[in-house]
């Protein structure tokens, strides 16, 4: 009965919560968005003072009684304490790295504000129980959240809480926040043997065609090296020549000429759009890992021949939005470096 | 609520407020309580720093069990408030040991609040609520350190804050909240073995009170104040003496006047044109209901009983300080100059009558005792003409024969107490003295009693009231004469009048307890602060039920109780908005950047050497505009330049470590010095 009663509380407020928490990029704290109630070190607070005050009484105590007082006013004045400390306090939407579907996101909460002293014992969490406490806000500080990415695509973030019992811990000082956070999920990668159309004859080539060429180009057509720079892959860094000169170089090979390939969504006939999603995802990976050029064919969009870490991040991105609306967020103006 | 562990500066000021909260009852605490506070408080340090592990379940049973055992030792089972202020230190001097959380943390301070709220139950003066101001500050302060994110170091200040701003509503709330009436009546004293006046008298007692030197009350005369002489402060009377002690057993009728109007000097006018004594009394808590009054006084207040002895008797004990006030008639010259130049006075507004069984207990003896003074009592008889009279004889015998005024006069050996003193020893204080005379009066027929108060007082010329300290504890002698009424004697100031003129210092010299020094300005300002004590005793202890209504009856005028809680709450609404406001737009100053404050450091430190350079420039266009004046500075402008930079581009969070400062001031400091 208390349980049902207490869920259903919950369910009421939980939903008076959605109603009145609009996500948005950034939320500047104001007396619209704090609550402000004892917590129950307060209630042993208002014990002590009861106590406090009864023996005052019966002792006829004029002093006692006046210490009793202190203590209601001290009360009253945390509670303008309290709330100040949460008030002012700007909390916007941080920049997130991708992640990969079923890995936990890493959310990064900006919190700063404009005016005041700094922003003592703020707790942040997804509930108070998993919260935890982020260091003094001296005008800006970030926090980090940590959040399971169930499903590619944008991660909704819950609504997560901001609270501090600071100066005295005897009031509650809390506020419900829900932030548009950018956090591309990639889906998750299944590392399936792939298969790559050629752009000019449209003949497929399966994986060990493709590893057989590559490998007999890594073999044949080391072209000369040219300076690394990030983004390259780290198989073809000249080691040998890097213990020796000190240098980063990254081996340079002529492609085989008249093929570009092509990860093609086509390719995977009789599959569920999720799972070839997901193959498709793990292709992009292991054509990256393995340095090959590849490019992306999607229903409705094409990805051209490319390499390097932005080019394998646009493609990534593009899988993991296919099919999405296109919620404000351009494809391929991501979050790739 | 999860657990924090605690800081170090967390632990610091833990400590410093279980301490502080303590102290304050040292006074009374027996020896192992501190002790264990204070053993328990380095072996929580030493967990603290590592070096001894955390204490099991049972060492720590084994110290909670020793902690009752302690207060058990030391008190019994007698629940008295010091039994029980004990038992709540003992548990605030092992908690330190089981501090963990935060939840710990605040159990400890709560406890320490507690703790320095009972102070107030045992001292009242206005140094011990300075006392209990400071440590309740620093239990404030480590309630800011426990909740404050741990790299910050403001807790001081916050406190100070929360204090100051707290205190205009407090100021309010003990202006304007009604003293109720006591919940229930508690019979615990709140101290033990206090000294005072006791409700029997046998040598022994007072001359231990003349040994003490705490205050018994305090006496402000709103008239004119009769002299020193005439300070006869009525407590109690005694009628019944057993061959030892002397005791009350007559209960006299009581009737309780009720004062409907406040009486002020001027009512006080005799048909002679004199006022008559109007004085108000704050006396120390002595948990004993009778009253301090001069000779046929009447109180002015509701509440105070008077005895057909004249006596003042108050509802309940006095636990905690109380404040009275009074009239006494002025004692007629006429009727003293009757007595045949015997020091006495005559009591006023006493009844003129003695019934049958008052006659009886005022001339009650034990039997078969002390026949040598019956046999003297006979032979004075024998020769007096009168009553008054006998007196007479009476005090010629004393003073005749050589007594001596003494605080320790030895130990009695016989029986027969009276004989001893009278015949063999004659050496002692005013109880041998008036005990004597009385029995004297009583073996010649006629009724007596013996009366226990206090003589005298010494007068604060600051405060303009007299301080009665136990040392002034007298007894004396009041004689019923027909035709006549009750007549006030003093045996003791015939043997000694220096006791009655000058005060027990003068009589006792060597044996004074109280306050004494040859250098004026010291007693200057002792009085100085006794009169400020008195002062803080009339405006912080006696604010309450009449002094209260009045007081806000002036300020608001009369209402009914509905317009009344309206104006409270409206003014308190007020008060506690003007301080929300203070708080919301204190210190709402826009937060620098630690980058621009130092910049801003920088440039002025430049500046102040004469080197041309804005807050506009970056740390590098500072570092070539200065390097082209002072060429010998470029190293160190260019480590400063460095520094600076990683420190406050290359982190996340662009806060400025110690080192880093320390660093800085450092190059800065090189790099002016090369300037000049």
């Amino acid at each position: 009965m208390i349980t049902a009663t207490r869920a259903f509380f919950q369910r009421k407020y939980d939903r008076f919560l959605e109603k009145r928490i609009q996500s948005r990029p950034s939320v500047t704290l104001t007396q619209k968005r704090i609550f402000i109630f004892p917590g129950l070190i307060g209630v042993f607070y208002f014990a002590l003072v009861a106590l406090m005050f009864v023996t005052a009484i019966n002792y006829q105590n004029n002093l006692l009684f006046s210490f009793s007082c202190l203590l209601v006013s001290i009360f009253i004045t945390a509670i303008a304490f309290t709330y100040k400390n949460l008030s002012g306090l700007t909390i916007k939407a941080g920049n997130c790295e991708p992640v990969f579907e079923g890995q936990k996101a890493t959310i990064k909460v900006d919190l700063s504000f404009s005016a005041g002293s700094p922003k003592q014992g703020i707790k942040i969490g997804f509930n108070a129980e998993s919260a935890y406490q982020v260091s003094q806000v001296d005008s800006s500080c970030p926090a980090l959240l940590s959040c399971l990415a169930v499903k590619r695509g944008l991660l909704t973030v819950p609504r997560f809480t901001l609270f501090s019992y600071y100066p005295l811990g005897l009031l509650r000082c809390w506020t419900w926040v829900r932030l548009d956070f950018k956090v591309l999920v990639y889906p998750k990668p299944n590392f399936k043997p792939f298969k790559m159309s050629s752009d000019i004859d449209g003949e497929d080539l399966d994986y060990s065609e493709v590893t057989q060429l590559i490998k007999g180009q890594t073999a044949d057509d080391f072209y000369g090296f040219k300076i690394y720079h990030p983004g390259d892959s780290l198989k073809h860094v000249a080691w040998r020549q890097y213990a020796k000169t000190g240098q980063l170089l990254t081996k340079e090979f002529s492609s085989v000429q008249g093929i570009t390939h092509f990860l093609d969504w086509h390719s995977l006939e009789g599959i569920g759009t999720e799972d070839r999603l997901q193959i498709l995802c793990g292709w992009v990976l292991t054509a990256h890992d393995d340095g090959i050029d590849y490019g992306l064919i999607l229903p409705n969009q094409k990805i051209p021949v490319g390499s390097g870490e932005s080019h394998k991040n646009i493609c990534l991105e593009a899988l993991a939005l296919y099919g999405m609306k296109s919620s404000g967020f351009i494809v391929g103006a991501g979050n790739g470096k | 609520m999860e657990s924090n562990t605690l800081t170090r500066a967390g632990m610091f000021y833990l400590f410093l407020s279980v301490s502080l909260s303590l102290l304050l009852h040292s006074e009374f605490l027996p020896a192992w309580a501190l002790g264990l506070a204070a053993m328990i408080m380095v072996w929580r340090y030493f967990i603290f720093s590592g070096m001894i592990k955390k204490p099991n379940a049972l060492i720590k049973l084994i110290l909670v069990m020793s902690g009752f055992y302690g207060v058990y030792f030391t008190y019994g089972f007698s629940l008295t408030i010091e039994s029980a202020v004990t038992l709540l230190v003992a548990s605030l001097a092992l908690k330190p040991l089981e501090l963990q959380a935060k939840r710990d943390s605040y159990v400890l301070l709560f406890l320490c609040v507690l703790v320095q709220g009972q102070h107030f139950l045992f001292e009242q003066g206005p140094l011990a609520y300075l006392f209990v101001l400071v440590s309740f500050f620093f239990t404030l302060v480590a309630l800011v350190v426990v909740n404050q994110s741990s790299e910050s170091n403001s807790q001081i200040k916050m406190a100070t804050k929360i204090l100051f701003l707290s205190l205009p509503l407090t100021i309010f709330l003990f202006f304007v909240l009604p003293r109720l009436a006591p919940l229930w009546t508690l019979n615990m004293s709140t101290k033990a073995g206090l000294v005072g006046l006791s409700d029997s008298m046998s040598p022994g007692d007072i001359s231990e009170l003349g040994r003490s030197d705490e205050l018994a009350f305090r006496v402000k005369f709103e008239s004119i104040a009769p002299s020193a002489n005439q300070l006869y402060w009525r407590a109690l009377i005694l009628d019944s003496y057993d061959g030892d002690k002397w005791e009350a057993s007559y209960s006299p009728d009581i009737i309780w006047p009720i004062v409907t109007s406040v009486k002020n000097i001027t009512d006080g006018l005799t048909d002679s044109g004199k006022t008559n004594y109007i004085y108000e009394v704050i006396s120390e808590a002595h948990e004993k209901k009778w009253l301090f009054s001069l000779q046929g006084s009447t109180p002015l207040q509701t509440g105070i009983a008077i005895q057909d002895n004249g006596l003042f008797l108050n509802k309940q004990k006095a636990i905690t300080k109380f404040q009275y006030r009074a009239e006494a008639p002025l004692s007629s010259k006429a009727s003293f100059n009757k007595l045949n130049g015997i020091q006495a006075s005559i009591l006023p507004n006493t009844d003129k009558i003695l019934s049958a069984f008052q006659r009886q207990s005022y001339l009650q003896l034990p039997r078969n005792l002390n026949q040598r003074t019956a046999e003297l009592a006979q032979n004075l008889r024998a020769n007096a003409d009168s009553d008054l009279d006998f007196i007479g004889l009476l005090a010629d015998y004393y003073l005749s024969n050589k007594f001596f005024y003494t605080l320790s006069p030895g130990q009695a050996t016989s029986d027969d107490r009276v004989d001893e003193f009278l015949f063999d020893t004659r050496v002692g204080f005013c109880a041998h003295y008036a005990g004597s005379a009385v029995y004297l009066l009583r073996s010649a027929g006629i009724p007596s009693r013996v009366v226990l108060g206090y003589l005298g007082g010494e007068k604060n010329p600051v405060g303009d009231y007299y301080s009665v300290y136990q040392y002034d504890a007298h007894a004396w002698v009041e004689v019923w004469l027909e035709g006549i009424g009750w007549l006030r004697i003093d045996p003791t100031g015939w043997v000694s009048p220096e006791r009655v003129e000058q005060g027990i210092e003068q009589a006792v010299k060597q044996e004074f307890v109280g306050f004494k020094t040859q250098f004026k300005w010291l007693n200057d300002m002792r009085h100085q602060f006794q009169a400020f004590s008195y002062v803080w005793n009339d405006l912080m202890l006696n604010y309450k039920d009449d002094t209260q209504r009045s007081v806000l009856i002036s300020i608001f005028g009369a209402r009914d109780s509905l317009t009344w809680g309206l104006i409270i709450s409206a003014i308190m609404f007020l008060v506690v908005a003007v301080v929300f406001a203070f708080v919301m737009f204190s210190g709402s100053r826009a937060v620098r950047s630690e980058h621009a404050k130092l910049l801003e450091n920088y440039v002025r430190r430049l500046n102040k050497v004469g080197v041309e350079v804005s807050v506009s420039m970056s740390f590098i266009e500072i570092e070539k505009a200065v390097s082209t004046y002072y060429p010998q500075s470029t190293y160190a402008l260019s480590l400063i330049t460095q520094l600076l930079n990683n420190a406050l581009y290359s982190q996340e969070s662009s806060h400025l470590t110690k080192q880093v400062q320390r660093d800085y001031k450092k190059l800065l400091a090189r790099v002016i010095s090369s300037c000049k």
